[in-house]
């Protein structure tokens, strides 16, 4: 026995010697596979900023909750976004919100409380900068990608801003002088010159003796209600320079008086100092750090155009929503040398114009839309800050509101559309008529050509488990980071 | 778009609509035009038909005739004997009946995979809204019998909404409903062709290669059918093959591929290595072609660029197979 004991205890030695070797050995390879996945992991990752935007009222902020609350459920639900690639290709492992880090949070809680209620209804706009962060956990497409890791995520993070802002970038490229005379040019001219009225009377009134910062404030005061009422309907214009007049943001707000100027020609040359030198305070501390801060961060773009209440307003105002849109595109086509670009490095590479609140239309009339959409768009030219396929134009509505109808005109039937309007609680049918397929003309404005109409959200749709019932969301999720999930 | 074809724009009372939204296309689909002839009608010789037909019925009048002297002999020798074989020729006449029954419906079947092609180009030709809808339904009818297929119908119907234009709602039907089809199709004709290649190049005896290649041949096209939602019998399988060898419109795009394909890698693969093999080779390529005009036949929407199955994946892959068959000779047991 002992004789066997001796033989076996060698060998006994030398697995034991393994075994020591394995128990050492083994934590090591699997912590360095562990590090290994982990690099592989942290090499797949990225960071994706998402910019959406649009003049008030142009569906931002129900389309960003819409956008995330479809992304928590896009695992469990893949046909909820049939047209988002890595949610159709059921490669999403998991989606989770992340805490704020540099912006005041998006209201998401608040928006999709409301859109949930019995009955819904639509939440209060939102009027400054919000950002929302998401990690969405992913399995990588490619093989090679595979082989590096099994998982990757993108930080995804939303950051909502008035489109309005937006439209202050050229002042960046103006005097006081050169812009005082644009400014007033156009508010004399018909259709602002009804609702500038009492504006240009105040600046074309012969000197006063008052403190320039009183007749400062009581300018600035009159062209902020110019503003206001070139916004509203029935006027629903969009060219509002500058944005922040009627969305301070929370920078002007604390301090008003960096609102207090108004465009000018003639007056004091003392009010015309001070006007000069706000006009300036405006470019350097707010619209400077807004593109330097957050604009220049920002990799990918959502434009939103409500290009809708335009036409439904008349010829004016849909030259006008172009006017608007045509200033914001600026920031696309100064070209990779161009002045954001050398001012701030900005760095986004696709933008998606989008017209949205599609639903308030006839299906049949999608193409027309978006085709209207691009020939506004390139009107004034290609961009050459943009490569080839990086400039996309679509359409959305982020809560499907109406249902197809059929009114029965003349003994035939037309494509309609049926729902609550707002303020309204029995449903009714909207037969909106039809968007041009061409560039229009003055001449197809005639009465009874349009007619859009807000409608409530749906009725217990559930859109907190259900997902939001939005129209081509998916393919514009697609479009702005479908390419990051490699 | 003057004021007489359109009404103002503007709300109207919900009475003055109708209740029904949009209508979709028919679910029944009537082609506006006559479905063209799937092949072209052969003039045959009435007085032959005459034959034929005189023929079979002097076939089933003494068939008959039999039967019924058969079976009075039995009634003669025992009532109970006479009556359970009534009875069980009873149940054959039914069965034959019914599979004659079953079989004619799987060949219309086949015929309306025609009409679905021609409803599908039609939906993606108008690009509008809505008629994807009426298609999808159609669609359904005729390939969601299996479960797994019903269950991906149910899928995209939960996708497709009516706000969706017919090329969007097409696209999602080709992606979830058409390409795993086509997959299952395409494994089908793989494994056929694979198959067909070890059993010809192993076969010891002339003659009985060209019947495996039939038999694997039948097999797979009976499995393409099946594969795109038709449960072909024997009678169907033959006429089904009958069709892909008189080349339905539009899927002819494999045919010279097919061929030139064939003639280089018969000429490589001999040179390589053996006349058997080249042999196999050459007759799992036939069989391959066969199975993808098949599967042109069969397939209710006609292939798009992307979706149409390569040859030159097959190639590699009959070739992949000969390659590892060729390592292993001890196991090549056809």
């Amino acid at each position: 026995m002992r004789a066997i004991a001796a033989t076996l205890a060698p060998r006994m030695d030398s697995k034991t010697a393994a075994d020591r070797l394995g128990r050492w050995v083994a934590p090591v390879a699997a912590e360095a596979g562990r590090q290994l996945r982990r690099a592989g992991e942290a090499a797949l990752s990225q960071t994706v900023r998402v910019a959406v935007t649009g003049l008030a009222r142009s569906g931002k902020t129900v389309l960003t909750a819409a956008l995330v609350q479809n992304l928590l459920l896009a695992r469990e639900r893949p046909t909820l976004m049939p047209f988002f690639a890595p949610a159709h290709e059921r490669r999403l492992i998991g989606v989770e919100r992340l805490p704020n880090r540099r912006r005041p949070p998006f209201p998401f809680e608040l928006v999709m409380e409301r859109l949930s209620a019995d009955p819904p209804a639509w939440p209060p706009s939102t009027s400054g900068i919000s950002e929302l962060r998401l990690a969405v956990a992913y399995r990588p497409r490619g093989v090679a990608a595979r082989m590096v890791a099994d998982r990757a995520a993108v930080t995804l993070v939303i950051v909502d801003y008035p489109g309005e802002w937006l439209l202050d970038l050229p002042l960046l490229e103006r005097s006081y002088e050169a812009w005082s005379a644009e400014t007033l040019g156009l508010a004399r001219t018909p259709p602002r010159d009804a609702l500038a009225r009492a504006f240009l009377a105040a600046v074309d009134a012969p000197l006063t003796n008052a403190p320039a910062e009183a007749e400062a404030e009581r300018l600035s005061a009159l062209y902020t209600d110019y503003l206001r009422v070139c916004r509203a309907k029935p006027a629903a214009l969009s060219f509002v320079q500058p944005g922040r007049f009627l969305l301070p943001g929370r920078e002007a707000e604390a301090d008003p008086r960096l609102l207090r100027f108004a465009p000018l020609q003639a007056g004091s040359a003392r009010l015309h100092a001070l006007m000069a030198e706000r006009f300036e305070l405006y470019k350097r501390a707010l619209v400077e750090p807004f593109f330097r801060d957050h604009f220049r961060r920002f990799d990918r773009q959502l434009v939103l155009v409500d290009l809708l209440s335009a036409l439904e307003s008349g010829y004016d105002a849909f030259r006008d929503a172009e006017r608007a849109m045509n200033a914001v595109l600026q920031v696309y086509r100064y070209g990779r040398t161009g002045l954001i670009r050398r001012l701030f490095g900005a760095r986004i590479d696709k933008v998606l114009f989008a017209a949205t609140k599609a639903d308030h239309i006839t299906p049949n009339q999608y193409n027309n839309l978006r085709a209207l959409l691009e020939a506004m768009a390139m009107r004034e030219g290609r961009f050459p800050g943009l490569e080839e396929g990086a400039l996309g134009f679509g359409l959305v509505a982020a809560l499907k509101c109406t249902e197809p109808a059929m009114l029965r005109f003349q003994g035939r039937p037309v494509e309609a559309l049926r729902g609550v309007p707002v303020g309204q609680e029995e449903e009714q049918v909207l037969y909106p008529g039809e968007i041009p397929a061409h560039y229009p003309t003055p001449a197809d404005w005639r009465e009874g050509r349009f007619r859009f109409v807000d409608f409530l959200p749906p009725r217990r749709s559930d859109p907190t488990h259900q997902g939001v019932r939005a129209i081509y969301l998916d393919k514009a999720l697609d479009f702005l980071i479908g390419d990051r999930f490699r | 778009m003057t004021r007489d074809t359109k009404p103002r724009a503007g709300l109207y009372p919900v009475g003055q609509a109708e209740p029904a939204p949009p209508p979709k296309l028919p679910a029944t689909f009537e082609p506006i035009e006559p479905l063209p002839a799937l092949e072209p009608a052969r003039r045959r010789n009435p007085a032959w038909r005459w034959v034929m037909r005189t023929g079979a019925a002097l076939v089933l009048g003494l068939i008959v005739l039999d039967l019924g002297l058969f079976l009075e002999g039995l009634f003669d020798r025992s009532l109970a004997l006479g009556a359970v074989f009534s009875l069980l020729v009873g149940a054959a006449v039914v069965a034959i009946l019914s599979w004659i029954g079953m079989e004619i419906r799987q060949i219309r079947k086949l015929g309306a995979v025609e009409a679905i092609r021609i409803h599908a180009a039609e939906v993606m030709a108008q690009d509008g809204h809505g008629g994807a809808m009426g298609f999808i339904a159609e669609a359904r009818r005729a390939l969601g019998e299996r479960p797994a297929v019903a269950r991906r119908f149910d899928r995209l119907e939960d996708m497709v909404l009516e706000t969706m234009s017919d090329r969007d709602a097409m696209e999602l039907f080709r992606r979830e409903v058409l390409v795993p089809l086509d997959m299952e199709a395409y494994s089908a004709v793989r494994r056929a062709a694979q198959w067909t290649a070890i059993g010809v190049s192993a076969s010891p005896v002339a003659g009985l290669d060209a019947l495996i290649a039939l038999w694997r041949s039948v097999r797979m096209i009976r499995q393409i059918a099946e594969a795109y939602g038709l449960r072909p019998g024997p009678i169907a399988t033959m006429s089904l093959a009958r069709r892909v060898l008189t080349g339905v419109a539009g899927i002819s795009v494999v045919d010279v591929m097919g061929d030139m394909w064939a003639q280089h890698l018969g000429h490589r693969v001999a040179g390589l290595i053996s006349a058997k093999l080249a042999e196999g080779v050459y007759a799992a390529v036939r069989v391959a072609r066969l199975g993808l005009l098949a599967m042109g036949t069969c397939r209710p929407v006609p292939f798009a660029a992307e979706d149409e199955p390569s040859l030159s994946r097959l190639r590699t892959e009959i070739a992949g197979s000969l390659v590892r068959q060729l390592n292993r000779p001890e196991k090549n047991d056809g």
